[in-house]
């Protein structure tokens, strides 16, 4: 099973690769490229699968929290259940998505902004270095530069300084890192193709 | 408003509280909160899975389509089987073709997308930084020079920072190349930058993240 | 110098040494194949026979101490006790030999030697040991037991008779195996060869044994003669018979002190039948003749040896004595009793008995016959204060009186099944236990007194193993404990010192921040931050001027690709942003699509890649949007949700109609109206992505981007993934981007409409100065501790 793994990665990878430069092997391209986005489909149903498999355990050896576990069950039951019935686009499938999923996800996401300013404020008491000093020194002139006054801009600040940091300054330090990133991602990519890594469960 | 909107919003509100009280400390209205989002939201995600890629594009051919549709969707509906199996601990070996094909595939595409898509053109417009002939005047062109330098400056020292080849000393310890650790240090500034302005733009989004509920308690009960 | 751990205590010992010196343990094990003579021994292989004499060398020096010290006492003892003849007491020597007899075989003795066995060879011994008189023949509970004292005391080994001594004047007629005349004795047999050197000691003609008591077959059962040892080589078992012989005239009738004997366990229940058909009795009937003292001399087999043909029951009344009860399985008949006693009668005494004289001399006919006479002169009473003779020796034809045989049987029995009792002995196992006398002198009387033994061979002593007897005599080497370490083994050893060292000393922990000062802090920015910002938003306040819009920026570039657009073009609009940030993404993407659907009415087509994404859009539509009255299947198509990340939207980018065929209600989606026409992704005019992720919208341009044509690619992005997709602006990757809410102030000043950006604005420029005002105080509060705390790092370091 792990050759037979090994060998669908490299010719599958192979030939979607070759196929960027070679127009003859676009329908096999595409058809990989439907049997992956099925697996992908799939793949979110194992997640979902998986949990359920965890939580199910977790109540039925009554473990310690297993009725926040049983409540996540029957809240997931039933909004797969009605889901499926109803379909994702009705709007009372909508109204659940709005009422539970939103105002939960933005909540946590305002909670960090009081955990961001917390631990920016600390920050020089647990690392005292240039780059932390930078680091915040930036932080602040952004901040500030983003906002206005009462009266109005602060001219400098948001029309020259702020301008220039983020398209000069952190465009020079963001392209260098999209550039690694891309050459990272070069690297694992030939490593997969080539059967040096197998991420994808053979140990 | 109507009633489905007042229940809605009061629920809304509830649970938006719910995660607030967790300023206080954990305790257990955030986490049944939470709990409910996980359920709601896994809930929601495998209806959409099995109803917007499963059905149409797997399940529905096979019962419907023409046989030259069935035949190649055989091959995705056994590896779809097979990676189920990945649900057990005994059997997640069977799941490890479907999952090799998934990432051969995306490890192609990341590989072209990543040499088309970023590598050449960040590089060449790193190149045409210093394009004479973009530049209008003189002045433009300066400021172009200038400007195009700190970029070229912070591409250069940001990518030498991550370099991290280095040789041992004569007291047994690694370090880096003397130039090479002068011009990481130089590209440890630039990062320093980069992120303080990402840190300030996370930030931001999660003031008017806060901002947004506030709008919305305040849309609820009539605030403003 | 080179030491070695002893592996049995742990002493360091010399690394020449072989044995160590505070246990005597082997430091070394024998190594290599034993070869030899040392060889093991293989299945029908026979034994090699060895002179137990040469192992006198390897034993520890305390044991040869011991035996010396014991040969030492039991020789002073002898003396001592020569007076007590009629003392029933086993004699036990005050210094015990316990292998004393090693040392003293093999000295002269011929051929035999290797044939006897060593237990054997350890009960005739050298010298034979004058012992007490007094010393009981283990006749009652507390007998002493037996040590082999090697030349001094007489080993039981022989005794392998039954026949309890107390019955004196019979012996029954249990033959053992070895006695069975079925059985002759080998000329190698161990019993003979003992017997043999017991023939140098002569005896006088043994008295007849009675006719009914001379167990014939156990007569010829017994080991023939062989070469009487030498008078220097009396086995002190023979010697015990000249003290028990005395002891059997004076009160044989004492059946209790005699011991009782019973049969062996190992001798063979495959006795002859004829021993089966025996009297139940253990003393066999050559030996009755001991307890008879009749002449029964003539009743005995040829077979039998002479010693025991010598051995003839002087006594009559032993004769009629019934055989004491015991374990063992009945004596020979009374026909083979009376070819002992013919043969007892006919056979002439040999020597070795028949120096074993009366040690009273007022009962000449009730000497043993296997006294020796040469020994008269040896006082018996020592002798029997070191021997404890077995019970059918007990019954000697010293014994003449009636009473010692009608007193020596039931009580014997008795005695037996007492002294048996406990310990479960065979009688020849009984003689053989050491006699309490025999042991060391310099055991502390308390020590031997305090220490009696319940069981075993060793029943009835005390302190037989005292501790002291153990400890080395000899004064240990001294050895020099300093090593011989260079200079670099004591730095090396310095340096594990210190490691070492280091392990064991606790870091020191730093002291934990204190938690309710953290949580207080957070609780205090919690609760500033929500009535700032809250309360200028209720307050619903826009004094805060709104940000300038800058020419070419980004933004700019973004609302002048709307300009491009025709009119009523497919625009596809992704939305790939988390519910998260759906307050932020609403906001900021409101303008904009406003100003696109506003001037441009375009035919949207929307897509996600996320599963929310559809269900945000249509919140979207439904919300922000609602002014446009957008229809869906009319102005816009939902396509759904597009599975299999950059793979899916690679897959899209080059064959839209085939990846997404249904739309997000199922029906076909490229036959509606917002889709006509559109076969390729560059048949869109325009593609506005909608992200609130760096890496989305990385992949959304690295896959589509270079599929759209000459479409235009905007991206609406959140304010923290802007800096990250700046390069790709610059590089032209993207025609427009529009990050947060401060790009979204400036379409909004675009479009001339107010809008979320321009109600947020306030809360958000006080929600931006407050958190740079509190991380700027926050740094320089903390910054001088934390330049202190690097500070005692170095120096610590």
């Amino acid at each position: 099973m792990r050759y037979l793994a090994v060998a669908i990665a490299i010719a599958a990878g192979l030939i979607v690769l070759i196929s960027y430069f070679v127009p003859a092997l676009a329908m096999v391209q595409s058809v990989l490229l439907n049997w992956a986005i099925i697996l992908a489909g799939m793949a979110a149903l194992v997640g979902v699968f998986n949990l359920i498999s965890v939580h199910g355990d977790k109540v039925r050896r009554r473990e310690k929290g297993n009725i926040y576990s049983a409540v996540l069950l029957v809240s997931l039951f039933a909004s797969f259940i009605f889901g499926l019935a109803l379909g994702p686009d009705q709007p009372y499938i909508r109204l659940l998505v709005n009422t539970v999923i939103v105002p939960v996800e933005t909540a946590l996401m305002a909670l960090l902004s009081v955990t961001l300013l917390y631990a920016s404020i600390r920050l020089l008491r647990r690392r005292t270095d240039v780059m932390s000093i930078v680091f915040l020194l930036t932080a602040v002139l952004m901040l500030a530069a983003s906002a206005t006054l009462p009266f109005g801009e602060i001219l400098p600040l948001n029309n020259l300084i702020r301008p220039w940091i983020q398209q000069v300054l952190a465009l020079g330090g963001a392209r260098g890192i999209l550039i690694g990133v891309a050459l990272g991602t070069l690297t694992t990519g030939l490593r997969v193709l080539f059967g040096a890594d197998r991420p994808y469960g053979d140990k | 408003m109507s009633l489905l909107d007042l229940i809605t919003g009061i629920a809304a509100f509830l649970f938006t509280l719910f995660i607030f009280s967790y300023l206080i400390g954990d305790n257990p209205l955030f986490r049944l909160a939470v709990y409910i989002f996980v359920g709601v939201s896994a809930g929601y995600v495998a209806a959409v899975a099995f109803r917007q890629v499963l059905w149409p594009d797997l399940l529905f051919p096979l019962l419907t389509g023409s046989v030259a549709q069935k035949a190649l969707l055989v091959m995705p509906l056994i590896l779809s089987a097979l990676l189920l199996t990945k649900v057990s601990p005994r059997l997640t070996s069977l799941g490890m073709p479907a999952m090799a094909l998934l990432v051969g595939v995306s490890a192609a595409v990341a590989v072209g997308g990543a040499v088309t898509g970023t590598l050449l053109p960040q590089a060449g417009a790193t190149i045409n930084l210093f394009d004479t002939h973009a530049a209008a005047s003189v002045p433009q062109l300066a400021q172009m020079m200038f400007n195009g330098a700190w970029i070229l400056a912070g591409v250069t020292t940001t990518l030498v920072y991550f370099h991290f080849g280095a040789r041992t000393t004569r007291d047994g310890s690694a370090r880096r190349f003397g130039f090479i650790e002068f011009l990481a240090f130089i590209g440890s500034i630039f990062l320093a930058i980069t992120l303080g302005v990402l840190f300030a733009g996370v930030y931001s989004a999660a003031l008017t993240a806060l901002i947004d509920r506030f709008h919305f308690f305040g849309t609820l009960f009539g605030l403003h | 110098m080179d030491t070695i751990k002893c592996p049995v205590c742990g002493e360091v010992n010399p690394a020449d040494a072989e044995f160590c010196r505070n246990c005597l343990s082997r430091l070394e094990p024998l190594a290599g194949a034993v070869k030899g003579e040392d060889a093991p021994l293989q299945p029908g292989q026979l034994p090699t026979k060895r002179v137990t004499a040469d192992l006198e060398p390897i034993l520890p020096q305390w044991l040869r101490e011991a035996r010396e010290t014991a040969r030492q006492s039991a020789s002073e003892e002898a003396a001592d006790s020569s007076s007590n003849a009629n003392n029933d007491k086993p004699v036990a020597s005050s210094k015990p030999d316990l292998l004393a007899g090693l040392a003293s075989q093999g000295k002269g003795e011929d051929h035999e030697a290797e044939e006897i066995p060593d237990w054997l060879v350890s009960l005739t011994g050298d010298v034979p040991v004058q012992k007490k008189k007094d010393e009981p023949y283990a006749g009652d509970a507390q007998r002493a037991r037996w040590v082999e004292l090697g030349g001094q005391e007489e080993g039981t080994s022989s005794n392998t008779a039954d026949a309890q001594a107390s019955s004196g004047t019979s012996v029954e007629n249990t033959a053992p195996a070895w006695m069975a005349p079925q059985e002759p004795a080998p000329e190698k047999d161990e019993l003979a060869d003992w017997l043999s050197r017991a023939n140098q000691f002569s005896a006088p003609a043994p008295a007849p044994l009675p006719p009914s008591d001379q167990p014939a077959e156990s007569a010829a059962s017994t080991p023939s003669t062989s070469t009487p040892s030498p008078a220097s080589e009396t086995p002190d078992w023979l010697n015990n018979l000249r003290s028990l012989r005395s002891s059997f005239e004076t009160v044989p009738s004492s059946s209790e002190e005699q011991p009782a004997l019973s049969q062996p366990d190992e001798l063979p229940a495959s006795a002859s039948p004829q021993s089966a058909m025996v009297e139940p009795a253990e003393i066999p009937d050559w030996l009755k003749a001991f307890d008879q003292g009749s002449s029964a001399t003539s009743t005995y087999s040829s077979d039998m040896p002479d010693w025991l043909k010598s051995i003839a029951p002087q006594s009559e009344a032993s004769s009629k004595a019934e055989p004491p009860q015991t374990e063992v399985s009945p004596a020979p008949v009374s026909s083979e009793t009376d070819e002992l006693k013919s043969s007892v009668e006919s056979t002439k005494t040999p020597d070795w008995l028949s120096s074993y004289g009366p040690a009273n001399p007022q009962t000449p006919g009730s000497t043993p016959a296997f006294v020796d006479g040469s020994l008269e002169n040896v006082n018996v009473e020592d002798l029997n204060a070191s021997l404890q003779a077995p019970d059918w020796l007990s019954g000697s034809p010293s014994e003449t009186t009636d009473q010692a045989s009608d007193e020596a049987k039931p009580p014997a029995a008795a005695q037996t099944g007492e002294d048996i009792a406990p310990a479960a002995l065979p009688s020849w196992v009984q003689a053989m236990r050491p006699v309490e006398s025999a042991l060391p002198s310099s055991i502390p009387q308390s020590s031997r007194d305090s220490l009696l033994e319940a069981g075993g061979p060793l029943a009835g002593l005390h302190g037989v193993l005292p501790v002291g007897m153990f400890r080395p005599t000899s004064k240990p080497k001294t050895y020099s404990m300093k090593l011989n370490a260079t200079s670099d083994h004591q730095t090396q050893a310095a340096l594990l010192e210190q490691v070492l060292a280091a392990e064991t000393v606790p870091i020191p922990m730093k002291a934990p921040s204190v938690i309710m000062s953290q949580r207080v802090l957070r609780w205090v920015i919690a609760v500033v931050m929500f009535l700032v910002v809250g309360g200028i938003l209720f307050s619903g306040t826009e004094i805060f001027g709104l940000p300038a819009r800058i020419p070419n920026d980004q933004t700019e570039m973004a609302i002048s690709t709307i300009e491009k657009i025709p009119v009523g073009a497919p625009v596809l609009v992704v939305f790939d942003y988390e519910p998260s940030l759906s307050g932020e993404m609403q906001t900021v993407a409101e303008p904009y699509l406003n100003r696109l659907l506003l001037l441009k009415h375009p035919r949207l087509t929307i897509l996600s890649s996320s599963p929310t994404g559809s269900a945000l859009a249509e919140s979207f539509i439904a919300g922000p949007l609602a002014e446009r009255s957008y229809k869906s299947g009319k102005q816009y198509i939902d396509l759904g949700y597009l599975p299999g990340g950059l793979a899916g939207i690679y897959d899209f980018a080059r064959n839209p109609n085939a990846v997404m065929p249904l739309d997000v209600d199922g029906s076909p989606a490229w036959q509606a109206a917002p889709v006509q026409g559109i076969t390729h992704f560059s048949d869109f005019a325009s593609v506005i992505l909608l992200t609130d992720s760096a890496e989305t919208g990385r992949v959304w341009i690295e896959q589509a981007g270079p599929m759209r044509g000459t479409s235009s690619l905007v991206v609406i992005s959140s304010s923290q993934a802007g800096p990250m997709l700046m390069p790709y602006f610059a590089s032209g990757q993207i025609n427009g981007l529009v990050n947060g809410l401060n790009d979204a102030a400036k379409v909004e000043q675009a479009n001339g409409q107010a809008g979320l950006a321009g109600r947020y604005w306030d809360a958000y420029s006080v929600g931006l100065l407050l958190a740079a005002g509190l991380i700027l105080l926050g740094g320089l509060w903390n910054i001088v501790p934390g330049i202190r705390t690097l500070g005692m790092e170095k120096d610590g370091s």
